[in-house]
């Protein structure tokens, strides 16, 4: 139960952050390497995207499948719920971008990204003058800040946080 | 755009703010310190624009997490909101929006005061000197994150002798989303 693993992607499709809490099926049997299944979860939230914004069923204006999207529009896209899991994104005009994955029942944690964003992300990393935007980046604050932060939400479970430092 | 307050602050809502006169200070050496070392007034305005872009590539972050606005449809609404909400956000002054051309792609950002240049004289030898550049390049790179390539330039500064600051902010290209990967990986 909790928190499974969460990735920042950028702009570029760099993924400049990934930590996994619980992942009890290794990466070699899902894509391959990392780096792969990093691509394939920016390339799935870059299609989903596309696609919730050609479905939308309120918009004015439709684009056609296909057609790139403007900054402007906005990401419509928040989250999935597959059978073991459930998928919630975030994604900031600036082109950040934040997938989380957790348990199924999660509520809708459109929120708790969005706050994640605002107080540990900007904070502990946009304000590091050691960040180069556009890399990888290792910070152990963010690290603390995002557990406690996570742990508060009720998303990570104790035992969870012994097996990630583990 | 310096943050200050006390050392391991943490609370993050609220804005952290500095005195204004140790801001202007600073800057004013930081502008010193690089005419001293550069010599050559046109090399200072490209390392003041550079400056600028550096600060405003990791400023809009910033910027979204706080004003928690959601999206800018066109490039006019943009510019209202760089006048209306950041350069309060971040300088406490605010700025008109003013010449639009008819097509919709070049305004003017008026300052009737900038903080960045209180207490300034410029002397006849320095007249080159596009002093509040880093201005500029906060606005460019600021845009640039939310993928508007834009040129910005200093049309009229009071300290020339001027009645305001006038920045001049010209859309060259709002780009689309690009997919980064190649499609056949």
């Amino acid at each position: 139960m909790g928190c499974f693993n969460i990735y920042i992607f950028n702009r570029q499709g760099t993924c400049i952050y990934y930590h996994e809490w619980f992942r009890p099926k290794s990466v070699k049997q899902g894509a391959g390497t990392l780096q792969d299944d990093q691509k394939q979860m920016f390339g799935l939230f870059w299609t989903l995207s596309n696609f919730c914004a050609t479905m939308d069923p309120k918009d004015q204006e439709k684009p056609q499948l296909g057609t790139p999207r403007k900054i402007g529009q906005g990401c419509k896209f928040r989250s999935f719920t597959a059978n073991n899991y459930k998928c919630n994104f975030l994604e900031v005009p600036s082109g950040i971008k934040l997938v989380l994955n957790t348990h199924r029942e999660a509520p809708d944690l459109t929120d708790v990204l969005q706050a994640l964003y605002d107080d540990i992300f900007v904070e502990y990393v946009v304000k590091n003058p050691l960040y180069v935007p556009g890399q990888s980046f290792q910070s152990e604050q963010f690290v603390n800040a995002l557990n406690a932060f996570l742990r508060q939400n009720g998303l990570l479970q104790q035992q969870q946080i012994m097996q990630a430092s583990a | 755009m310096l943050r200050g307050g006390p050392a391991g602050a943490r609370n993050a809502p609220s804005l952290e703010q500095i005195n204004a006169e140790v801001f202007t200070l600073t800057y004013g050496s930081i502008v010193r310190q690089l005419i001293s070392d550069f010599e050559d007034i046109e090399e200072v305005n490209k390392q003041l624009e550079q400056m600028g872009y550096n600060m405003g590539i990791r400023l809009v972050d910033e910027f979204l997490a706080k004003a928690k606005i959601t999206r800018c449809s066109s490039f006019r609404d943009t510019a209202d909101v760089v006048a209306k909400q950041a350069l309060p956000m971040f300088l406490n002054v605010s700025a008109n929006v003013a010449n639009w051309n008819p097509d919709q792609t070049e305004c003017s950002l008026i300052l009737t005061d900038n903080p960045l240049a209180d207490f300034v004289e410029l002397p006849e030898e320095y007249r080159e000197l596009k002093y509040c550049n880093v201005l500029a390049g906060v606005v460019r790179g600021a845009l640039e994150m939310v993928n508007m390539e834009v040129e910005c330039r200093w049309v009229s500064d009071m300290l020339k002798g001027d009645d305001c600051y006038e920045l001049r902010i010209k859309l060259n290209e709002h780009r689309d989303e690009k997919f980064p990967f190649k499609d056949d990986d």
